[in-house]
């Protein structure tokens, strides 16, 4: 055979081992030397199941078979067979080894040509490296979460509300309502009670908003006892009004903080999409001053 | 094609994907039944139509394949598929490994890629050899490469380039009491789907005979 090719067969870092039509051993390189500690003069000529024993199976027979006669190339995984060759420190924990079986044809002499792949790292790499991806992704989600929620309730925030808006805005084609909605008397709880209670207050409020929302709305915090109610498909005069009547209700019953009852109202003001504006910030504006003109009248 | 040619290649497929389960039962020392329940042959632009029920969300939906290219004269591309959300179960199946929901995270390593190249390796081995030796010539062909297609782009791939005959193959798995359903799909040439055609003909005539 020629110099040039052994010489490229040894350099490759995966076993190559050739085969005769009888099966006998004619090419075992380098890589397959180091690996089993075998010399390729003490297996040339050798049966290969002799040499590799585990491929001593009907099934293998068969491949070989198929390759010779109808130049058939099998793939055998780890996965499904472990490994095929043995190493040389056989104190080590087992190899794992993909192989591909090949026929190749010289002139008029026909050759069956053995790959074989170690893959033992490979699995524990991919393992890792899924691991770590895992792990980048739920760190970007978090950092989403921190950037779109309110970390006091647990709500979307004024960020999730505008980009909300804004989308819709864009889509043009929908309607919706956005109130506006203001705690009454917080302040006086904050200043009675101390603010980790008035906190544990707004998150009790928010739990109650996050049973009331249903789908295509969004209850959101927009800061201090500032919230804000998005709902979609929905502008009419009447449905504005039993959205608001359903607000009131939230805050009918008494908020029971470390034994006390605490009751608290809200001041509501609406705006509709297109008809009160045609940018989340006119909208919002609009909505917050209907909510003063509200709070005014009490 | 008539019911009589949707027949024989039934029966034909069914021959050689037996030999493979053969094959594969062997290897992973269990019973391992592969059948194909029905074939049906389609031009690509039909392989959308509301009418194919079971492949529509399969062929648009994320998928594993494993591709060949095979032949000269008689020539095509072969492409066995599976529903991305079964390679877990299905390697789990083959591994003999317990199979649980927490388990189906769409992320796969090396091995899963690998169970399913031998799979595929296997089951594609015994049809082209079987297709061979029905047109009675040497098919020439790869080891399949695996390619984990994201929704609706394995469509893409397989409809890039033009229109052109699919033979549809459901492969059946059946293993350990559990079935797994894989897809596979022949593309043709027009002259080869004639030429395949007229040697299920010439089989016809002779079971008439």
């Amino acid at each position: 055979m020629n110099d040039l090719y052994i010489a490229i067969v040894n350099q490759l870092d995966n076993g190559i081992i050739l085969l005769d039509e009888k099966l006998n051993i004619q090419l075992w390189n380098k890589w397959l030397v180091k690996y089993t500690g075998k010399s390729e003069e003490e297996v040339k000529g050798l049966p290969i199941t002799t040499v590799v024993p585990r491929l001593d199976k009907k099934i293998y027979a068969y491949m070989f078979e198929k390759a010779l006669l109808d130049e058939q190339k099998s793939f055998c995984s780890a996965a499904m067979h472990q490994y095929f060759v043995e190493r040389k420190c056989a104190k080590m924990k087992p190899p794992r080894q993909n192989i591909l079986i090949q026929h190749i044809q010289v002139e008029h002499t026909s050759y069956l040509m053995i790959e074989v792949y170690d893959v033992s790292n490979h699995f524990k790499r991919i393992q890792n490296l899924n691991k770590h991806i895992k792990s980048s992704v739920d760190f970007s989600k978090s950092l989403e979460h921190f950037v779109y929620y309110d970390s006091l309730t647990n709500l979307p925030n004024r960020k999730f509300v505008l980009d909300r808006l804004e989308r819709l805005i864009e889509e043009e084609a929908k309607l919706f309502s956005l109130f506006f909605i203001d705690l009454n008397g917080f302040k006086a709880v904050n200043d009675q009670y101390g603010h980790l209670q008035g906190d544990l207050l707004l998150q009790m409020f928010a739990e109650r908003c996050k049973h009331f929302t249903q789908k295509q709305e969004v209850f959101a915090r927009l800061g201090g006892d500032e919230f804000v109610l998005l709902v979609e498909h929905m502008t009419t005069a009447n449905a504005v009004e039993q959205y608001k009547a359903k607000i009131h209700e939230l805050l009918r019953e008494p908020f029971i903080i470390e034994e006390h009852q605490i009751v608290i109202s809200a001041s509501i003001g609406c705006a509709c999409f297109p008809q009160d504006g045609t940018t989340a910030r006119q909208l919002l504006s609009v909505a917050d001053y209907q909510m003063y003109l509200q709070k005014a009248k009490k | 094609m008539t019911t009589t040619q949707e027949d024989i290649l039934k029966e034909l497929y069914n021959v050689f994907v037996g030999e493979a389960a053969n094959l594969l039962s062997e290897i992973l020392q269990k019973r391992i039944f592969l059948s194909v329940p029905e074939i049906k042959l389609l031009g690509l632009h039909e392989l959308k139509s509301g009418e194919q029920e079971v492949l529509n969300p399969v062929i648009n939906g994320t998928v594993l394949s494993t591709s060949l290219r095979f032949g000269n004269v008689f020539s095509g591309r072969a492409d066995f598929i599976f529903p991305a959300e079964q390679i877990k179960y299905l390697t789990a199946l083959c591994l003999g490994e317990e199979y649980t929901e927490e388990n189906e995270e769409l992320s796969f390593n090396d091995e899963d890629f690998d169970v399913v190249k031998e799979i595929g390796n296997i089951i594609l081995n015994s049809i082209m050899g079987g297709m061979g030796s029905l047109m009675e010539m040497k098919l020439e062909y790869d080891v399949p490469q695996v390619i984990l297609h994201n929704a609706g782009e394995f469509y893409k791939t397989l409809t890039s380039s033009g229109d052109s005959n699919v033979l549809l193959l459901y492969v059946s798995f059946d293993i350990d009491n559990s079935k797994v359903l894989g897809i596979i799909l022949i593309k043709f040439s027009l002259e080869s789907i004639e030429f395949l055609i007229r040697k299920v003909d010439e089989i016809s005539r002779d079971l008439d005979e």
